[in-house]
């Protein structure tokens, strides 16, 4: 009798180790390019280290990160992104579900649409700002050549601050919500239709069947799409950099476009690190702010 | 024992006797390695790919015993490849590099100094607005490679149509002819204005026209934001907030989009180089307009700007690199290469060329080297360079006045100074 006992304690140490061996290698590349990264730039964020002065590197502990709290220029950036990725993917959200909604009729053709739908995530992101750069352009933008048809004023796009800001979260909303509805409509479709029909029989009407039953139901995608698309908007350097470059004179500057200026214009990697790491922090902050949010909102509903 | 570099040593020996033996007679074929390969970055793609491509052909053909090996990098990337590549020592032997990241790069160990390849008459031969751009610190960092003026381009026919004999000469004449100008979605100026190095590029005429300078002759504090410097941005700013004699749309307007609102009859003027000789006869080649000097303030003044060909510290066989830097700045490949990328002559030898003296508007640009300055050469310009911009756009925004907006800068410009001593 003890001998089976001992094969099967033998097989279990035997599986685990073969599980870790299995996963060496996947270990050791997210070691590579995940956490050797990530602890360089810690390192990196406590050195003053400036490309092109080799002569004065130095350790300086938190010198860099309290340069970064007074700094009003990351102070500005910070604001931008928060106003530029609160607009955006909030919008993504509210419009990504209006398409799922309609996306998810049964009709003629709704593959194609829903193919057609997702073109502009198809479209690398280097491209289609250029597109939109002349699309939004002053003189030439088809823009403002059909605004100007039904007798409104051109608009200066991109050399204004408020309508630069607009005009980079358009963008980025075109770009991200295929795949914000692409998502939402997974969600839809795992919904069990019996809870639908069930509410329809109870006499439910279109608006309280989508607020009482469907939204409750997509709480899980809601969080997954919406941290998913917040983590990608805050980091939506190419759009900004391409269209505006972060101007007019700051206005759309958001703080990985500056990270990016200290770092490949000014050669200041010290900083930059120490700003990469606040954003990490910044992040981390503002989704887990967005999920207890929706857990929240999910409680009162159960309630 | 190190036994790589011992490799290296042995390498470059053996391939420098190669070289020698190459250079003494080119008869004797034994030489004992084969051939030497130069990595070389060419910054730019088109014409630059083009003509660069060829030249390594034919340099090859005469030095059989170097290869040259060229990579070719789009202007917008070289500045950062360059750096990271030169911090972390993986950079190529010789590289192409926009003048201004010439001191940073002697700043930061990374280049080679050329003075022991001179002779004084193959330095005299450059034109000196573009020859001191290469000096830093008591050395030479680089050879010229590409130099340029800007001008006044303005189109005749809106000249004439607001009923003027000739352009503008002074600041008066010329903000006067760009408010005529502008009428019926016509504008008289393109104005640069967006934050990149383009805008400071256009707007440091100016600065100096009205005797103003960037920085303190010892090179320890800005200086631009002097009264002189203050009235020049000023003056900028009321041509685009005040007499709206600039499309609304300057501060997203590169260098490039205030071509096309020349070329499509959008603004009546812009500044900029010879480089555009080339797009107007392609795009529009019934275009109606010539080139003038830059308006005068007080004096007259131009950027000249420089590129410049490089060796890098790290390159493994110092002569054979400097063998390509001489071939492509020699006076023939300096005068090809300035008529194929729309430059003008940098070599003295080549100011008389009748290729470039016969038409009037070069000629207007080849005479502005008199008048011509360069930016300080100094490994905080770029950053210098970005505040400049900066500033230039605050003020053009209204959100500050030109005096806040460039006292602001000069205070960094300042910290930056004092923190590089």
């Amino acid at each position: 009798m003890t001998q089976p006992r001992k094969l099967t304690r033998f097989w279990r140490i035997q599986t685990s180790t073969q599980a870790f061996l299995f996963l060496t290698p996947a270990l050791l590349l997210l070691g590579l390019v995940l956490l050797y990264p990530l602890l360089n730039t810690l390192w990196l964020s406590l050195q003053h280290k400036v490309l092109i002065r080799p002569d004065r590197d130095a350790f300086v502990g938190a010198r860099n990160y309290i340069k970064a709290f007074v700094d009003p220029r990351i102070r500005a950036a910070a604001l931008h992104t928060v106003v530029f990725t609160v607009g955006s993917v909030g919008l993504k959200v509210v419009f990504g579900m209006m398409g799922a909604l309609l996306l998810n009729v049964n009709m003629r053709g709704a593959g194609w649409v829903r193919s057609l739908y997702m073109l502009p995530w198809l479209v690398p992101s280097i491209v289609a700002s250029l597109v939109w750069r002349w699309i939004f352009h002053d003189q030439f933008g088809i823009a403002n050549a059909m605004l100007q048809s039904i007798g409104v004023p051109a608009v200066n796009w991109l050399g204004q601050d408020a309508t630069a800001m607009v005009a980079v979260i358009l963008v980025d909303i075109w770009r991200g919500l295929p795949l914000m509805t692409l998502l939402l409509l997974a969600g839809l479709q795992m919904i069990p239709r019996e809870t639908i029909e069930a509410a329809m029989i109870d006499g439910a009407q279109a608006i309280q069947r989508f607020w009482r039953v469907i939204l409750p139901q997509m709480r899980p995608t809601l969080i997954m799409a919406g941290t998913l698309s917040l983590i990608g908007t805050f980091n939506s350097f190419n759009i900004v950099y391409v269209l505006t470059g972060g101007g007019p004179a700051h206005a759309t500057e958001i703080l990985v476009t500056r990270v990016f200026r200290v770092a490949f214009q000014n050669f200041n990697f010290g900083y930059a690190g120490t700003l990469a790491v606040l954003i990490i922090v910044l992040i981390t902050l503002l989704t887990s702010v967005y999920n207890r949010l929706l857990n929240e909102s999910g409680e009162e509903v159960q309630a | 024992m190190n036994l790589p570099v011992a490799w290296k040593r042995l390498a470059a020996t053996l391939a420098l006797t190669g070289l020698a033996a190459g250079c003494a007679s080119t008869s004797s074929s034994e030489a004992p390695s084969g051939p030497v390969t130069v990595n070389v970055w060419v910054m730019g793609d088109g014409v630059w790919k083009d003509f660069y491509s060829r030249l390594a052909n034919r340099f090859h053909t005469e030095n059989p015993d170097i290869q040259v090996q060229i990579d070719f990098i789009p202007w917008d990337q070289g500045h950062e490849k360059l750096i990271t590549a030169a911090a972390s020592g993986s950079g190529p032997d010789v590289a192409t590099d926009g003048g201004r990241w010439t001191a940073e790069l002697a700043a930061m160990g990374a280049l080679e100094p050329l003075d022991r390849y001179l002779t004084p008459a193959y330095r005299n031969d450059f034109v000196e607005a573009a020859w001191e751009t290469t000096q830093w610190n008591g050395h030479t960092w680089g050879i010229p490679q590409g130099f340029t003026t800007t001008g006044l381009f303005y189109r005749t026919d809106w000249l004439r149509a607001i009923g003027c004999e000739h352009p503008p000469q002074n600041w008066q004449e010329f903000k006067d002819v760009a408010k005529k100008m502008t009428q019926h979605h016509h504008f008289g100026f393109s104005l640069v204005g967006d934050n990149s190095m383009e805008t400071t590029m256009c707007w440091v005429p100016f600065l100096w026209q009205n005797g103003g300078d960037l920085l303190t002759p010892d090179r320890q504090h800005a200086a631009f934001n002097s009264e002189a410097g203050v009235q020049a941005l000023q003056f900028y700013v009321d041509l685009y907030r005040k007499d709206h004699a600039v499309p609304a749309s300057a501060l997203s307007t590169k260098r490039n989009d205030s071509h096309q609102m020349f070329l499509h009859d959008i603004a009546g003027m812009t500044a900029t180089g010879p480089w555009f000789f080339s797009e107007i006869k392609r795009e529009q080649p019934d275009l109606k307009y010539a080139v003038a000097p830059h308006p005068v303030g007080k004096q007259a003044a131009t950027l000249a700007t420089t590129d410049h060909i490089v060796m890098l510290k790290t390159a493994a066989r110092k002569q054979a690199a400097w063998k390509w830097i001489d071939y492509v700045t020699n006076p023939e490949n300096s005068q090809a290469w300035s008529k194929t990328a729309g430059f003008i002559p940098y070599r003295k030898s080549g100011l008389h060329d009748p290729n470039f003296t016969r038409d009037p508007n070069y000629q207007v640009l080849i005479s502005a080297t008199q008048n011509a300055r360069a930016y300080p050469t100094l490994p905080e310009w770029p950053q210098i360079d970005n505040l400049l911009s900066d500033a230039i756009q605050t003020a053009l925004a209204g959100k500050r006045t030109p005096k806040e907006a460039l006292d602001d800068a000069a205070q960094e410009v300042d910290e930056i100074l004092a923190d590089s001593n």
